[in-house]
This record gives C-alpha cells, structure tokens and sequence, in this order.
C-alpha cells in the first residue's frame, strides 16, 4: 500500500465515522441554506464545519448554491444592461406617453384653474 | 402671505394671456417632459419589473403606474440623484406594494411551504440513512460557473427556472437575492411568518440549483 492509499483510506474511516454521528444531510441542507441568510449558533457551525469536512456532495451543495445566489444578484445587473433582451413593446410605450401627456394637461388646467381662482380670494 | 403666494403663482402661469402650459414646465427649470421619460428610461424600467415579475403585462402596468406617480410627485424630485435613481426608487416602492396588495388577496398555499418533493433526494439502501442518494446529489459541474456569467444565455435559463417556481416562492427568493430585503421585511410584504420565509428560500434553493444544473451545467451544448 502506497502512502497516498493510507491516507485515502484513513481519511475514508474518519469521514465515515462523522457522518454516522452527526446529523445527515437532509437534516444539514436547511442549515447551509439558512447560512446565506442569517447568522448560524455555534452549534449550527460546528455541526456544519464537521459535515462538510465529510461529505463532498454536501459541499458541492453549499458552493453550487452561493454560485446560484450571485448569479440572481447579477441577473438583476444584466437586466440592466442594454443588451438583456427585453423592452416595452411599441403598444405599452404609446399607450404610457399618451397618458403621461393627458395627464399633463389635466393637472395644467386644473392647476390653472386653481390659480385663477385664488387671484380672486379676498385676503 | 397671500400677496407673496399670488405674485409667486403670478410667475408661474401666463395669467394675462391665459395660456396653459404643462405643469412640468412650470417648475424652474422647466427641462422634465414627462413623455421623454418613456423612451430614456422606459425600457429600463421594464427589465427592473420584469425579472421580478416575471410577466411582462403586469411589468408595463407597473412602469405605467411608476411614471404616472411620478409626475404626480414632481416638486418633490429635487434632483439630489439622477432621473432614473428616482423613478426606480419610485417602481420599487411600488414593486413593494403590489406583492403586499397580492399577498393580502391571496391566502398563503400549504403547498408552498411543502418540501416533502425532496425526500426522495436522499432516500439509500445502505446505513446512512439520510444521505444524499450517490445519483441524485450534485453533480460536478463540467462547465465554469464564472464562464457562465457571462453569457446572456445562461441568464435566461436562470429567468426560465425562476418562472417554474410557484409565484410567492419565486417573489420571496427574489426580493432576497435581488432587492437584498431581509427575512423580516420579506415576512412583512409577502404575509409569511420566518417559519414560512426559511423553508420558502430552501424549497427555492434546492429547485433552483438543480434547474440550473440540469438546463445549463450539465447539458451538452
């Protein structure tokens, strides 16, 4: 046995040992989800670091998702760029510049009216 | 008083040849034409709703309201940040209230607080019961997660797998993720309790990484 076999297989022994002790990992998912929104308690941390240390598909889990998180971050960046597909259709901007400008010139002339009016209150 | 507000509104208005003109050209600096507005910032506008929506109709009902309010609230733009800080601060107050109007009309789903769909997931023949299955946990991702972020494509399939999610989990996922709001304003708008808002974002998690994994990371393209 090489040295690197050893190692695997004490590595192997000490990841299997932890993973019958500790909480497995649908109760674990939770926590790492809940890890990207909160503080976690000590006890959240230790059990988590020790899980992780253990099982790769659960570190895969909690890097693929913090991936995911700033990936929705940057989704709300792209939608700013001018090259995102997506714009108001031609009917929504007519409809959008024709009320603007109603309204416009209703609040013009009741404003005006408004004005009118009080040039004529007695002080 | 009454004398200095006439000869102030005297000012404003062309009272002798009773012209009207727009109420936006009366302010002193009068450059704001409203309709101008659509065509700089309309689009923009739309694309803020729309990935937080997710549908473009009510996105154009939302930039529609956002502009209308707007001129409504003129005198209170006082140019301390450019025009278009101020009306997406605008659209996203009312972003805001129409999850919280939504919300309110719509009792909350049992089903959406259900995550038993994920069982499955980590169901094993072996001792280590609870384990993630060895087929159905997360894959290696053959391609780059920062390569990724630079195709727009990549973006759309994310967009597509937010629209699979039930609406109020896609709303409380992207008022986090996008908007930043924390877990008790999110109760707040949406009407969840923290229970709710933390099985929510797990429930949208686990969909949506492997959403991405199967339509993107996974894939050959």
């Amino acid at each position: 046995m090489s040295v690197a076999d050893i190692k695997f297989k004490i590595r192997r022994a000490v990841n299997r040992f932890l993973l019958r002790r500790l909480p497995p990992c649908k109760d674990l998912v939770p926590i790492l989800s809940a890890s990207l929104d909160r503080e976690l308690t000590l006890k959240e941390k230790i059990v988590m670091k020790l899980h992780l240390f253990a099982c790769k598909p659960c570190v895969r889990y909690i890097e693929q998702t913090s991936f995911l998180s700033k990936a929705t971050h940057q989704l709300d960046e792209a939608q700013k760029n001018e090259f995102y597909a997506g714009r108001l259709s031609e009917s929504a901007r007519e409809r959008i510049k024709d009320l603007l400008q109603a309204f416009a010139t209703v609040a013009a002339v009741s404003s005006s009216i408004i004005l009118a009016y009080s040039n004529y209150v007695i002080v | 008083m009454q004398s200095e507000a006439v000869s102030f509104l005297a000012l404003n208005t062309e009272m002798h040849t009773g012209e009207f003109t727009p109420a936006a050209a009366q302010q002193p600096d009068a450059t704001i034409d409203p309709t101008v507005w659509v065509d700089e910032h309309g689009d923009y506008l739309f694309r803020y709703a729309v990935v937080r929506l997710r549908d473009e109709s009510a996105a154009e009902d939302l930039v529609q309201e956002t502009l209308l309010s707007a001129i409504q609230s003129l005198s209170s733009y006082g140019g301390r940040s450019t025009e278009r800080t101020w009306l997406t601060g605008i659209l996203k107050h009312k972003l805001i209230d129409h999850f919280r109007k939504t919300s309110r009309e719509v009792p909350l789903d049992p089903a959406d607080t259900d995550i038993s769909e994920f069982d499955p997931l980590f169901e094993r023949q072996d001792e280590f019961t609870g384990h993630w299955n060895d087929t159905l946990s997360p894959r290696i991702w053959k391609s780059s997660p920062e390569d990724a972020l630079q195709q727009n494509e990549f973006f759309e399939v994310l967009q597509r797998c937010l629209s699979k999610l039930p609406a109020r989990v896609a709303d409380c996922f992207s008022l986090r993720e996008m908007n930043g709001l924390d877990s008790d304003e999110i109760c707040e708008v949406l009407g969840l309790s923290p229970n709710n808002f933390w099985v929510m974002m797990h429930r949208a998690r686990m969909s949506l990484r492997r959403c991405i994994e199967i339509n993107w990371f996974i894939k050959v393209r």
